[in-house]
């Protein structure tokens, strides 16, 4: 039954224009900042930043973001099915809200990443053909970034299917996922200056160490959370753990909820 | 015969509003069970429990004898259902979101889409956008919907709703003509208590969350069978002429001094000429045959009192 399901959300994005539009703008947004920064060096040969590294360095020192693009495709997939009655058909034509689940959080990883291929494809082949190299090493800092944040993307679609599940004709779930993720930390990483046990809790939220434990300069030194061990570690658990949690919620809620 | 539905003692409450009140009911195979009932009254709760789109607070739904929550949840694929609004992609053309439900219940087939437009009478829509449908159509592709892998019971609440006087006689006839030819069994209410006569062959009056009661429409017919009301200036006087000159047996003392005769034997003057024989005053003489909106009334009545 999840199988069928799966296929039949594939077949309405497919037919539909949502994600066409949601990935075009993404890889429209990387092209004209790789334009941006051809236009300006064109217009001022001086102008130190129409490089691929730089290019490059800002999406990686704004990884957090992926987060954000990861909560906005299935907001933009999903949040209209309590609206229009898809889920509650869904549910009436014999799918159990498990598979519903389970089946969401699939087609949205898989989109998502075919999403972020196709602004990887567009965004690092426009910085090769525009800008200056070198390029080969700031493109495997920002591969290694993103890898490095998948798994919490992955908890994030899982955070935004379980709110679509648990609000499913509200418009306050997307504030409810920009709040688990992005405010909340903000909260403890702000009461964390004062209070130092606040700040160990902080230290370990995915919003918080993508921001602060990633250090770009323009000669090209740089500190990777992911380059080393402990860091990498701290990516992997962080979003795992996202999953497990964010699933769980989502899995009872979706059980539990009323349409 | 075999019950495909059974609601065991359903209560649900929404905070200090009981929705439904140890609502028990069972829905036999092959039949056409009408759910009559004002706004309020339960009906929509009902079937969105039977559908799994709410959860009573109490009892329990058996499904093709199923009552583990997991073997109900399993056999709601062989149930086809259209609650409330009809849910679909708005932006979706009507034969792709008929394409994504054929999908979703795993039928084979593509052409199955193009028979289920042509049977809703939808066929003419079919590249234009769902959400740019009128309510009528809209419900018509709710209908295709449910209609959808050849469901073995259909359960519809208020199907006719907004449909033009013709679609209303296309979607009662595919239902009568679904359950004689192929034994769907349809569960279904609707505010048309006359569109419902010529479908239900059993009827469930709600109430304020309480099943007042479960009728085959045979019964129900008798019950509503021909009848005289005739207002007296003493009706338990009248009763009892009517007994003994009359010999009938078969009649009601209402509470307004009306006397009402079941089948009546004889011609209606035969009845006044037998109040006006004995010196009684006749204040109302009517013939009549009840309706199911009347037998609704009374029955309401009862209820309420």
């Amino acid at each position: 039954m999840m199988l069928n399901y799966v296929k039949s959300e594939w077949y309405r994005i497919v037919h539909g224009h949502e994600f066409y539009m949601f990935t075009g703008l993404l890889c429209a947004l990387g092209l004209a900042g790789n334009l941006l920064l051809f236009g300006m060096g064109a217009f001022d040969p001086g102008f130190p930043y129409a490089t691929v590294r730089f290019s490059l360095s800002n999406v990686v020192s704004a990884l957090s973001l992926t987060f954000f693009v990861a909560g906005l495709l299935v907001w933009d997939l999903f949040s209209s099915e309590g609206k229009d009655g898809t889920f509650k058909n869904a549910v009436a034509h014999g799918l159990s809200r498990r598979d519903l689940f389970l089946g969401k959080c699939l087609v949205s990883t898989v989109l998502g990443l075919i999403s972020i291929a196709a602004f990887l494809i567009v965004f690092i082949g426009s910085a090769f053909a525009l800008l200056e190299g070198p390029g080969l090493e700031p493109t495997s800092y920002l591969l290694q970034g993103i890898a490095a944040t998948l798994p919490f993307s992955v908890a994030c679609v899982v955070l935004v299917v379980a709110v679509c599940a648990t609000l499913p004709a509200s418009g306050a779930g997307f504030f409810v996922f920009l709040l688990v993720v992005y405010f909340v930390p903000a909260l403890f990483d702000g009461i964390g200056r004062f209070v130092e046990p606040v700040a160990a809790v902080a230290a370990w939220m995915p919003a918080n160490f993508f921001s602060s434990e990633v250090l770009i300069n323009q000669s090209g030194a740089a500190e990777f959370l992911w380059s080393t061990p402990s860091g990498l570690a701290k990516c992997l658990v962080t979003g795992f753990a996202g999953i497990v949690a964010f699933g769980a919620w989502g899995l009872w809620r979706a059980e539990k909820t009323e349409l | 015969m075999e019950a495909v539905i059974e609601a065991r003692g359903l209560k649900k409450r929404y905070g200090s509003v009981a929705a439904l009140d140890d609502v028990s009911l069972a829905v036999r195979r092959g039949t056409v069970l009408g759910v009559v009932g004002d706004n309020g009254a339960g009906k929509s709760t009902l079937f969105k429990i039977l559908c799994g789109l709410a959860f009573p607070t109490q009892g329990e739904v058996r499904l093709f004898g199923e009552h583990d929550a997991r073997a109900v949840e399993r056999r709601r694929s062989r149930i086809g259902a259209l609650i409330e609004q009809p849910g679909f992609y708005p932006r979706l053309s009507v034969e792709k979101n008929l394409e994504c439900c054929r999908i979703r219940k795993g039928v084979p087939g593509e052409g199955k889409t193009d028979a289920l437009l042509e049977a809703v009478g939808l066929a003419q829509a079919a590249k234009r956008r769902a959400g740019d449908l009128s309510m009528g159509m809209r419900q018509r592709l709710g209908l295709a919907m449910a209609l959808m892998g050849e469901p073995e019971v259909l359960v519809l609440d208020e199907p006719t709703n907004g449909l033009d006087p013709s679609g209303i006689a296309e979607v009662r006839t595919l239902l009568e003509r679904l359950n004689r030819e192929r034994g769907v069994t349809v569960v279904t209410s609707s505010h048309h208590l006359a569109e419902l006569e010529h479908v239900a062959t059993e009827y469930a009056f709600l109430r304020r969350g309480r099943l007042l009661e479960q009728v085959s429409a045979e019964t129900l017919r008798a019950r509503c069978a021909d009848c005289i009301d005739i207002a007296v200036s003493d009706p338990s006087r009248y009763a009892v002429l009517l007994e003994r000159e009359c010999v009938h047996d078969r009649y009601q003392v209402l509470p307004d001094a009306t006397v009402r005769i079941l089948s009546p034997q004889h011609p209606i003057e035969a009845y006044s000429g037998l109040a006006s024989a004995h010196g009684l005053g006749i204040f109302r003489l009517e013939r009549r045959r009840m309706t199911l909106e009347q037998y609704y009334f009374d029955l309401k009545e009862k209820g309420a009192a």
